[in-house]
């Protein structure tokens, strides 16, 4: 009846018996005080940890605040805050919150649809579940042995480094031996070239090559500013401060503006609109992030020994003299010789640089992301293209946002998160970095990245390889008791119109 | 803060020229005063002014020689005005500063009795009894507050320090030039400078914006305890000297300054020429008085607290004519009515704006904002409005969406609003200089902009979207044109539920000179940005409101400006701009808000947690402690920061910020009857204690601790680690919030602390209102009931009002019907409840009143009877007392406050 409904508002079945109109008393959780049973969900708050009222905001705030209970007929019973109760926001999805005495709105039931799209989803999210975990048992067995196989990879490469080292050393001798000789044999030329010209003339002059280029320029600028002359004792003020200022002599006014804007914003020397200074308006926004291109030059690292070796050689070749021809060919040749398989010997050393990180690193609980090794996954979110290789790089266009340094797994639920760090550095602040959170599913992609404190980036990816089968079971028994749960909310909710 | 990117007195030659007072050998044509004394002559008498015409001594006949005319007028309201004009060339006078009364109405002028004796002229305002007495040689004129003896209030020119350079037919080359910005200056040098003494004073308060101390320092010494400006060179003796002095004068120039310091006279983003002087004589009496300069150009003061001599203030602006409000006082009170009624009152806020705002440079997109609106809901966090900065935009361009990240804005803002939440967004006076931008465009083709200083180009700085042009917003057309552009059809996503925030409208100009605007730039009516340009952010965050009032169908606005000048409380609230994520910025916030609060603009606030850098969950705890009381409540970070949303301190942390939000809402109820009272009176929201206690010598000089209206003291938590605060308690009786302990002041005591407390001390004699539902919202809490809170006093008594009206239209100001104003007393153990009198305002019409609320509590402090039954003879109804330790609870007697009821405790 209307009488058992007030008191029972707001309350679980769990904790009706307490809540009974025909008792004379109710005693507070913390049986701190009892109290009248007519003094329950009577709007006024009488027990301290506030349980008196679970059906009325009056203890909204005070105590322990256990919730409204929302009985969600056709779907799934909740708890919302004792602040929501009777505020004129439907909370509950029966809108059982908001038919007090104090409420003021009408709520329709959509614990229907809700229950509905509730148990679509989760149908959704166990089939690709399931696709994932099949994928990845498959892929795990793919997978198996490989770290192994690069160990042998490994011992297999120092074994030849080794050898090819060897080779190395005695190719250089070699050319050390032949270069030493030509150098003899031209030493001897260039001294008797000397004594020869010596004695024949002593004519010219001593023209050196003055260095007539880049002739100091000691000329101060002068100070233009010549304002202020004062002729007639006419008040006229020079309150120049000049260079102690700050100022930048000779800064145009946007230069000054854009000084200024990058005080607020650290944004190496741009200021936040900086593709659109130039006045020519195509619409691209320079983000607020624009950032300078730092050019090459970690290219140059990353791509390699070699590489800079066969650079150096070239140079070094230009700058030699051939005066003896015959020796010089013998000797560049042995060198050649040399320098081909000291090359060679510094891929082999790039590529076990490459092997042992690859054979050290972890790939998370048994091995379980070995297969993401090696590959990249790009995806366009908002204005940036995203890439991310785990146990590589990650990059956001083209500003780097770190190496993968570890995979993080969370002790409770066992959820695994890649770590990227050491990315470029944010001026004043630190470096960049990317958590991307792995998320079950039964493909692989970058699902999203987001930047929700400054350089620390935050992303989600999607892979087989977070799946198991441990959660696929989970999901199936969170639907069994989805709809264990709706059928229960259904029952309670025709005996209480009972 | 660069110190190297702005002036200081000795390199603005204004104040280079007039701060020493020192005799020039120049052309005494041009000057007036300035190290010589100037003697007036009367002129004419009329029913409301006196004129007298103000010459050099030793000037040999008033033909031909430098003159300027000076008016004395007296105001209903109290003021005394001096205003001295340039005879020659008049100058600016400041348009929409004043209220319309003052501006143009004879009516609100009193009546004058003028009687002349040799070498003096007395005024007395027939209405008020405040008298002026003029000297004429050399010229002052002290101003004595009704009923007072013999000490003026305050005496205008007592020391001399009178100049006015007058303007010159002549062109020259006036030009003046800092960090390579040049002044082409055209009109010669037109500084003006006066000196006001206030004889019994030991303090003076005001002349906002700056993050120093409340009580003003001492700027600099006078040579001689007696005459003179700090003249010529000489030793000073050393009890002149016994005080430290900051040497530089306070500066009044709405500038943008980056990274400012917690303790300096340097003038921020807003200027209020408005000054309070309080002294207590030895017979315990006190005297208020104040001084309002009525001048929108770049200003220095000096001040010389001068111990038994009183304080000597010397004001110096750039330009503009002396136009000077004395407020004779004689109570704190009584100086800011008669301040608000020159320059106006606090608007009344809706409702909503006196929840908590959450704000972030910047909220990204639609999904961010989602999730943080969520956040608040999930932890049980009550907030009202959430604020999105620049990046919002498609590329700086004010009122429109950058779509990449803001798809569907209005069903972002819609769904906000489902749950009875707003939002505001920014929009700033500079306009990016782009043909595509109609905005620009349009403005551009009416010839909006401001001009350069050829007068026919626009302008064209440089600001967030890059190259910018800047709105004239001195012109009245403008302001109109501008004001249109909030509606719901031009301001394409917004809702009625949007409101706007005004940024940057000191204005910041980034390569101007001290990152503002050059002051030869030109206004409407061929006016020199010098002469406006404290009041230039104050017209813009005026035409935005009225933008958003119409827009709301004449409902209240909701704008937040962060340059600000005399009258800006008629507009809306201001914030203290970019602070910084440190213990000495909250502890100077205390001083900033309640300086302001004394200048006028009670509606004001720090940003909770500082701008700049990353605040520690103990220092954003404290803030939000903090941040309960100020008048405006808004959290905010800067792009670079963490995010600091309130749950992301730790489960100990949330849970204590929670607290404090929530304290918040359950206060609105009597905040909002504060700020009822501010709009009434003029009387600050929250306090220094020297306003509630002006007779205390010991607390004039507070600012660690404040009071919340009349009813309570608050003595926050400034000090990184502390175990403990010390409190100084005023006369009177006191009750500990938390415990209901009971103090007798005047005391002073530790208080031991951890990080959930906050020590709040309830003034014996005080009711007040509470409503101590948690909500999500103010939307939410609109039909909760209310708690009256009692703290009785030695004799057991106490009162209180409560106001509620719509809390979103002004019908209250014109219909007895929208408002009620309840008056709540308690004595001999009887509480009561009945219409307000009109000592407390207009009680309105409870009956008809909308809001029936009813009391589920009344909470009494000191109660001494000690029966456990309350009754209603009215009703015949009788409640339950309940008791809490010292504190005893009427419980439930559901009487709506509408109702006029005693309810009697046995």
């Amino acid at each position: 009846d209307a009488r058992r409904r007030h008191v029972r508002r707001g309350v679980a079945p769990i904790d009706h018996h307490r809540f009974t109109e025909t008792h004379t008393t109710f005693q507070c959780d913390d049986a701190s005080t009892v109290i009248s049973i007519d003094r329950v969900n009577d709007e006024y708050c009488d027990c301290v940890d506030g349980s008196d009222e679970p059906g009325t905001s009056a203890c909204a705030g005070r105590g322990n605040d256990r919730g409204f209970y929302c009985v969600n007929a056709g779907g799934v019973a909740t708890r919302v805050p004792a602040s929501r109760v009777d505020d004129g926001v439907c909370d509950c999805c029966d809108g059982s919150d908001e038919d007090g005495e104090m409420g003021s709105v009408k709520c329709a039931n959509t614990c229907g649809e809700e229950a509905r799209a509730r148990r679509e989803g989760l149908m959704k999210t166990l089939r690709e579940a399931t696709r994932g975990e099949r994928r990845r048992a498959k892929e795990a067995d793919k997978a198996r042995g490989r770290r192994e196989e690069w160990k042998r990879e490994r011992d297999a490469l120092e074994e030849k480094i080794g050898e090819k080292r060897k080779r190395v050393d005695k190719l250089l001798r070699e050319a050390e031996e032949a270069e030493a000789e030509e150098r003899k044999i031209r030493e001897e030329e260039e001294a008797k070239r000397r004594t020869l010209e010596e004695m024949k003339s002593n004519d010219d002059a001593p023209n050196d090559d003055a260095p007539n280029d880049d002739a100091p320029n000691a000329a101060a600028t002068t100070n233009g500013n010549d304002e202020g002359d004062d002729e007639n004792g006419r008040p006229t003020e020079e309150t120049t401060a000049g260079e102690d200022a700050g100022e930048i002599i000779g800064e145009t006014d946007e230069e000054r503006g854009k000084r200024i804007a990058s005080q607020w914003i650290s944004n190496d020397d741009a200021p936040p609109e900086s593709a659109e200074e130039t006045g020519e308006d195509d619409g691209n926004d320079a983000p607020i992030d624009a950032r300078v291109d730092e050019g090459d030059a970690d290219d140059v690292v990353s791509s390699g020994r070699s590489k800079l070796r066969s650079m150096f050689d070239r140079a070094r070749r230009l700058l030699k003299p051939s005066r003896d021809e015959a020796l010089a060919a013998q000797a560049s040749k042995r060198r050649d010789a040399h320098d081909a398989a000291r090359r060679e010997l510094d891929d082999m050393n790039d590529k076990l640089d490459e092997l042992r990180a690859k054979v050290d690193r972890d790939y998370g609980p048994d091995d379980v992301l070995i297969s993401l090794s090696g590959q990249c996954f790009e995806q366009k979110i908002d204005k940036y293209t995203y890439s991310a290789c785990p146990f590589g790089e990650a990059k956001q266009d083209d500003v780097r946002l770190g190496k993968n340094v570890a995979v993080r797994v969370d002790d409770a639920t066992g959820s695994m998160t890649l770590k990227f760090e050491n990315g470029e550095g944010c001026w004043n602040g630190p470096s960049r970095s990317l958590a991307l959170a792995l998320e079950c599913s039964d493909e692989n992609r970058l699902a999203s990245i987001e930047e929700p404190s400054r350089c620390e980036y935050a992303g989600v990816f999607h892979t087989p390889f977070a799946c198991s089968p441990t959660m696929v079971s989970n999901l199936e028994n969170e639907l069994a008791e989805l709809d264990r749960v709706v059928a229960a909310a259904s029952r309670d909710a025709s005996r209480d119109e009972l | 803060f660069k110190g190297q990117d702005f002036k200081t007195c000795e390199t603005s030659s204004f104040c280079a020229r007039l701060r020493d007072g020192v005799a020039r050998d120049d052309d005494r044509n041009h000057v007036l005063g300035h190290g010589v004394d100037v003697r007036a002559v009367v002129r004419s008498k009329s029913a409301r002014v006196v004129e007298l015409d103000v010459v050099n001594v030793g000037a040999v006949g008033e033909e031909g020689d430098a003159r300027a005319r000076v008016a004395v007028e007296a105001f209903g309201s109290g003021a005394i005005r001096v205003r001295v004009d340039d005879v020659q060339k008049p100058r600016y006078v400041p348009k929409d500063v004043l209220v319309r009364e003052v501006e143009f109405d004879v009516s609100a002028r009193a009546l004058l009795a003028v009687t002349e004796s040799a070498g003096e002229v007395m005024i007395e305002a027939r209405e008020t009894g405040a008298r002026a007495r003029v000297r004429l040689q050399p010229f002052a004129v002290e101003v004595f507050a009704p009923g007072s003896g013999s000490i003026p209030s305050a005496v205008f020119n007592k020391r001399g320090g009178f100049a006015m350079e007058l303007a010159r037919e002549e062109s020259g080359e006036w030009s003046e030039t800092f960090n390579g910005h040049t002044d082409t200056r055209k009109g010669g040098p037109t500084g003006v400078a006066f000196d006001v003494t206030f004889p019994f004073a030991s303090d003076v308060y005001g002349i906002p914006e700056r993050a120093t101390s409340l009580s003003l320092k001492s700027t600099r010494q006078y040579e001689s305890a007696s005459k003179g400006w700090f003249k010529g060179g000489g030793a000073a003796s050393e009890s002149e000297r016994n005080e430290s002095t900051l040497g530089e004068p306070y500066r009044m120039y709405n500038l943008d300054v980056f990274e400012y310091l917690d303790d300096s006279p340097f003038g921020l983003y807003g200027s209020i020429p408005m000054m309070t002087a309080h002294g207590i004589s030895r017979s315990s009496e006190t005297i208020t008085s104040g001084v309002y300069f009525h001048n929108p150009s770049e200003m220095y003061v000096d001040v010389n607290v001068d111990g038994s001599n009183g304080v000597h203030t010397k004001w110096m602006a750039e330009s503009g004519a002396i136009d000077v409000f004395i407020l004779p006082g004689t109570t704190p009170g009584k100086v800011l009515q008669q301040y608000t009624a020159l320059t106006g009152t606090t608007s009344m806020p809706p409702l909503f704006s006196l929840g908590y705002h959450q704000c972030r440079w910047n909220y990204r997109d639609e999904n961010d904002v989602k999730e943080v609106d969520k956040g608040f809901d999930e932890h049980d966090i009550p907030y009202d409005v959430l604020w999105l900065d620049i990046e919002h935009t498609d590329g700086k361009r004010y009122m429109t969406w950058d779509k990449a990240v803001f798809p569907t804005p209005q069903r972002m803002i819609e769904d906000l609003s489902s749950r009875g939440r707003k939002m505001v967004t920014i929009v700033d006076p500079h306009v990016k200089r782009d043909e595509a931008y109609p905005i620009y465009k349009e403005a551009k083709d009416k010839g909006f902009y401001v001009k350069k200083n050829d007068g026919n180009t626009d302008f064209d700085g440089w600001c967030w979207p890059g190259s910018s042009s800047y709105l004239d917003v001195t012109n009245p057309d403008v302001r109109e044109w501008w004001a249109g552009k909030f509606s719901l059809n031009s301001y394409e996503g917004s809702t009625k539920d949007l409101y706007i925030w005004n940024d940057m409208n000191e204005p910041s100009v980034f390569n101007g000179p001290e990152i503002t605007m050059q002051k030869d730039l030109i206004h409407h009516g061929g006016v020199e940005h010098r002469d406006v340009h404290n009041a230039f952010g104050m017209y813009y965050h005026m035409a935005t409101a009225e933008g958003l009032k119409r827009r709301n169908d004449g409902n209240r606005p909701f704008v937040l400006s962060r340059a600000f000048f005399a009258g800006t409380q008629r507009v809306g609230p201001i914030w203290t701009g970019d602070n910084a994520a440190d213990w000495k910025h909250l502890a100077v916030s205390l001083p900033m808000v309640l300086t302001l609060g004394v200048s006028g603009l009670t509606f004001s606030g720090a940003d909770v947690g500082g701008f700049f850098g990353n605040p520690d969950a103990e220092l954003m705890t404290r803030w939000y402690q903090v941040g309960t009381y100020y008048p405006f409540f808004r959290g905010h970070a800067h792009l670079e920061t963490k995010r600091r949303e309130p749950w992301l301190f730790g489960e100990e942390n949330t849970a204590i910020i929670r607290d404090a939000i929530r304290e918040r809402y359950a206060l609105l109820p009597y905040i909002y009857t504060l700020f009822e009272e501010s709009h009434r009176t003029g009387a600050p929201v929250m306090r220094p204690l020297w306003y509630e206690f002006p007779a205390d010598a010991d607390v004039l000089k507070t600012q660690d601790a404040f009071m919340l209206g009349t009813a309570m003291l608050i003595r926050p938590v400034l000090e990184q680690g502390a175990k403990s605060v010390s409190v100084y308690l005023p006369k009177g009786i006191w009750y500990e919030k938390r415990s209901g302990v009971r103090h007798v002041g005047p005391k002073s005591f530790d208080v031991a602390v951890s990080l959930s407390d906050v020590p709040v001390f309830l003034r014996g004699g005080t009711i007040f209102v509470r409503k101590d539902r948690a909500r999500r919202s103010t939307t939410a809490m609109r039909g909760d009931p209310l708690t009256v809170i009692v703290a009785l006093d030695e004799n057991g008594r106490a009162s209180g009002t409560y106001y509620a009206d719509d809390g979103e239209s002004y019908e209250f100001a014109s219909k007895k019907s929208a408002f009620m104003r309840r008056r709540l007393t308690f004595s001999n153990n009887e509480f009561n409840v009945a219409g307000a009198g009109a000592e407390d305002g207009n009680a309105g019409d409870a009956k008809s009143f909308i809001d029936h609320s009813l009391i589920e509590r009344v909470t009494v402090h000191g109660l001494s009877a000690t029966g456990d039954v309350a009754t209603c003879a009215a009703t015949r109804d009788s409640f339950d007392v309940v008791r809490v330790g010292a504190v005893a609870n009427i419980r439930r007697p559901n009487l709506p406050i509408s109702r006029d009821f005693t309810i009697a405790v046995q």
